[in-house]
């Protein structure tokens, strides 16, 4: 009995559990009722998968970290996530990053620099709000230098390996071309949930959103994807932009071979985004489909994080109108 | 007994007749019971009779109350009155909620005198009319009932002594509910009697039962619960013993999960609410318990006490089987014996042109003019006993229309034709209030935690909700058969299948220790329902 939809999803960056326990909180950030009435107005009701609808987890964190796997878990539950960063940034990462060559030592540059300029990641007042239209001051957290720095090292360095496919080499020895790899895990997700339904949608974050732009875009063994959700990516950051733009063109565009829809969730304070949270115009429409920005709040002093993103009203609404008929 | 997958009626008759009632389910005993009543011609044989008293039997014994009231109605209608065959019709009447047909039958036995059973069929007989009695003063409440049903069993326990002491401890609860002084003598006289006999042979069950009562009544609170943890644990103890004990202590010993009511039976009726949970994952709750939890407040946190998250029936759990339980109905004949449940559901939820309006669902072998062992749809009624234990008098709605009726096919069978949905779909004359279930738009997925709740009305009186949580075992690849695990329980059939968010996913139909496997070969013990997802299939289908 084939399903009318599966849901793939694609994690960020950074050190992560291990993936049953991964899983495991995703699905629990996604089905939790009412999880934070302050920000979204009651009854926000949580979205249970287990109702009907399969879903497959692209595991690829051990790449870069192997089975150092996240053990402090709390932060994940924990309504501010402000320890989560804590969590990020814990794990052996290797050696950092050495460019070969002018462009890619411009592309780190660049990238690095644009996460530091975050308003997030400096202590600024800035005005939020939980949905369109309201106003709301809340004060963006202030972080210290040391923690900022090293969650910038870590986006550059994990960016930098995927995008430019080097040959990273994980602390036990093992070796991957990153960008190959993250490619082909992605693809086997995709073509094992459909096997199962009808229809695929991808909810992706953080890093996890520039692996599947580049399928969706430049793979070609990757299928066709129903709808994609980027929550909290780096895309719109244009030394990205450059390095998943198709060849031979100027501007990225709208995957439209391989996918019909592509909704984007970000919260402006969120310093994984760069400056460009919102990159609607940034990529070409074809046969009339573009990507749609829709502004959510991921609250509290660390705006990147994922259990945050999954409790939104407004993804939540528009993922239950990805997976119905 | 192992099911064989072509079992005809005359063999299913023939192990009926042989005193054996098959593992197989209601419809195809229905068609058993058919071929016995086929078999009696106009004119039964005398010598079939034995066979149909075990048959009869049989069928009580496991609980197909309706089956059992149709072959002794059967050869009622045929031949002489049969002391034994009418004793165990009324029985099975009174488990189907009919007492006034029970009552009319017995006091018939009874008058005819029959010498050959003046010793055995007879004493039970009148028994039977003491416990109607209890049970009118149940549902009434009104002091003549209760007078009437304690000097029946009073008159009981004097006619055959000690004994019988099951008699006397009922006899003991009655007359302690109407204040008279004499209960507490009774009330000795049985416990010592019972602790003797318990001392030589503890191999009854009731011996603990009565036990455990005879203390309560004498204040021996923590001597009531020592015999009541002997009489769940007992291996002799099944299920609808718990179920009846569990009745008594609340309506005639006042015991309550909530608010105040007899300190010593509350305590009593929460171990075995708790051990019920254990042990067969469901909840039982009266018309008081239901109040309180819609209600909220102390009373409900007190039952979420009791339910607690552990055995996964949080209070937000009970608040939605409550607001369920007003589109739950059960489905009765003329003369009131209860023998199927059904619910309401959105007409449009099924079949998009059938609109706003409520349709009502139940199995074909519940309501159908063509299968066999169901009331024909001109006789159908369906009572809703939330709305009736809050009206004066209790409504009953006839069909207006059948709009839909597919027949049983076999247990565990596969079907990718969405045939054989053993469902009858309803239209209801003048419903008088809004309801309907939520659906689901898919069926859960399957896993080690994938679960789906049933809710129904069982046997034996007063308004009772039975919540069964139940681990979800298999989905066919049809997506037209669910398997879960849940006590059966004759008179479900029809009950709504919920899934974890109570959306309903399909409609219980049957079940047995045999069912066979959806993937692969052999059997298991499983119930099965049928999925709304195959029915709404079937309707597009059709359109």
């Amino acid at each position: 009995m084939k399903r009318e939809a599966a849901v793939v999803f694609v994690h960020g960056l950074a050190r992560k559990p291990a993936p049953a326990k991964l899983q495991e909180i995703w699905l629990w950030a996604l089905a939790r009722d009412n999880p934070m009435p302050s920000v979204f107005p009651p009854p926000n009701a949580g979205f249970d998968l287990a109702m009907g609808i399969p879903h497959h987890f692209n595991y690829y964190a051990d790449v870069f970290y192997g089975e150092d796997y996240e053990s402090d878990l709390g932060s994940y539950y924990e309504a501010t996530g402000a320890a989560e960063i804590v969590a990020e940034l814990g794990g052996a990462s290797g050696s950092g990053p050495m460019p070969q060559n002018e462009r890619e030592r411009a592309f780190l540059e660049a990238f690095t620099a644009k996460l530091a300029a975050q308003p997030a990641l400096s202590p600024v007042l800035a005005p939020v709000a939980a949905t369109e239209g309201e106003k709301q001051l809340e004060l963006a957290g202030w972080l210290p230098a040391p923690v900022r720095e090293a969650i910038i090292k870590k986006a550059a360095m994990e960016a930098y390996y995927f995008l430019f496919n080097k040959e990273y080499t994980r602390a036990d020895g093992k070796r991957f071309h990153v960008r190959d790899e993250l490619r082909q895990r992605l693809v086997r997700e995709i073509e094992a949930a459909l096997k199962v339904a009808e229809k695929v949608v991808m909810v992706t974050h953080s890093m996890g959103t520039m692996v599947a732009y580049d399928v969706l875009r430049n793979y070609p063994p990757c299928p066709r994807v129903d709808t994609l959700f980027t929550l909290g990516s780096p895309l719109g950051v244009k030394e990205v932009q450059d390095e998943l733009c198709a060849p031979g063109l100027r501007r990225p565009d709208f995957p439209d071979e391989r996918l019909e829809k592509w909704i984007n969730i970000y919260d402006p304070l969120d310093p994984v985004c760069g400056a460009d949270p919102r990159f609607a115009s940034d990529y070409s429409p074809v046969n009339g489909k573009s990507v749609r920005d829709i502004r959510e709040s991921n609250w509290g002093s660390w705006r990147h994080s994922a259990t945050h993103y999954l409790a939104g009203t407004r993804f939540r609404s528009e993922l239950g109108l990805a997976v119905g008929p | 007994m192992p099911t064989l997958p072509d079992q005809s009626p005359q063999t299913l008759a023939t192990s009926l007749l042989a005193g054996q009632c098959p593992d197989v389910p209601p419809w195809e005993i229905a068609s058993a019971v058919d071929w016995l009543l086929e078999a009696m011609g106009p004119f039964p044989a005398d010598d079939l009779l034995a066979g149909l008293r075990r048959a009869a039997a049989a069928l009580n014994g496991s609980r197909q109350f309706a089956h059992a009231q149709r072959l002794a109605s059967g050869w009622r209608d045929r031949a002489a009155l049969d002391p034994s065959l009418a004793r165990m019709q009324a029985q099975a009447l009174i488990e189907l909620g009919s007492l006034d047909l029970a009552e009319s039958l017995l006091q018939e036995t009874v008058a005819t005198r029959p010498a050959a059973y003046a010793n055995t069929e007879i004493p039970e007989c009148q028994g039977l009319l003491a416990r109607i009695a209890k049970q009118r003063f149940v549902l009434t409440e009104e002091p003549r009932a209760l007078a009437s049903a304690a000097s029946l069993y009073l008159e009981r326990y004097r006619e055959h002594g000690p004994q019988a002491f099951w008699y006397g401890i009922n006899a003991v609860a009655l007359l302690s509910r109407q204040g008279d002084g004499g209960w507490r003598n009774l009330a000795t006289e049985v416990r010592e009697h019972c602790l003797t006999r318990h001392a030589n042979d503890d191999g009854d069950p009731w011996l603990a039962a009565a036990l455990s009562e005879a203390c309560l009544a004498l204040g021996r609170c923590d001597e009531a619960e020592l015999w009541l943890y002997r009489f769940l644990q007992h291996e002799r103890t099944q299920p609808f013993h718990v179920g009846s004990l569990d009745r008594q202590l609340r309506e005639i010993w006042r015991g309550s999960l909530v608010g105040s009511g007899n300190r010593c039976a509350s305590r009593l009726v929460g171990i075995i609410a708790r051990h019920r949970m254990r042990t067969e994952g469901r909840a039982s709750f009266s018309k008081q318990g239901l109040d309180a939890i819609q209600a909220g407040g102390a009373a409900a946190r007190q039952l979420e006490k009791v339910f607690s998250a552990e055995y996964g029936f949080s209070l937000a759990t009970l608040q939605r089987m409550v607001s369920a339980c007003a589109s739950i109905g059960c489905v009765t004949r003329r003369g009131g014996e209860r023998l199927g449940t059904g619910f309401l559901v959105r007409g449009g939820d099924i079949r998009a042109d059938w609109g706003d309006r409520p349709v009502f669902v139940t199995n074909a072998h519940v309501i159908s003019d063509e299968v066999a062992g169901a009331i024909p749809v001109g006789e159908a009624m369906v009572t809703f006993e939330v709305e009736a234990a809050r009206a004066t008098v209790p409504a009953f709605y006839r069909v207006e229309k059948l709009l839909f009726t597919s027949a049983p096919g076999q247990l565990g069978a596969r079907n990718d034709r969405h045939d054989e949905l053993d469902v009858s779909i309803v239209w209801l004359e003048a419903l008088g209030f809004e309801a309907g279930l939520p659906t689901a738009a898919q069926l859960p997925l399957l896993g080690p935690k994938a679960k789906s709740y049933v809710v129904g009305h069982p046997l034996g009186g007063g308004l009772q909700v039975s919540l069964h949580d139940s681990l979800l075992l298999d989905i066919d690849d049809d997506g037209r058969l669910i398997h879960y695990r849940t006590p059966t329980e004759p008179g479900s059939s029809g009950s709504p299948v919920f899934n974890g968010q109570w959306q309903v996913i399909g409609i219980h139909h049957g079940g047995s220790s045999n069912t066979p496997r959806l993937r692969g070969a052999g059997s298991y013990e499983a119930n099965e329902g049928i999925s709304l997802a195959a029915i709404r299939h079937k309707l597009r289908s059709l359109q």
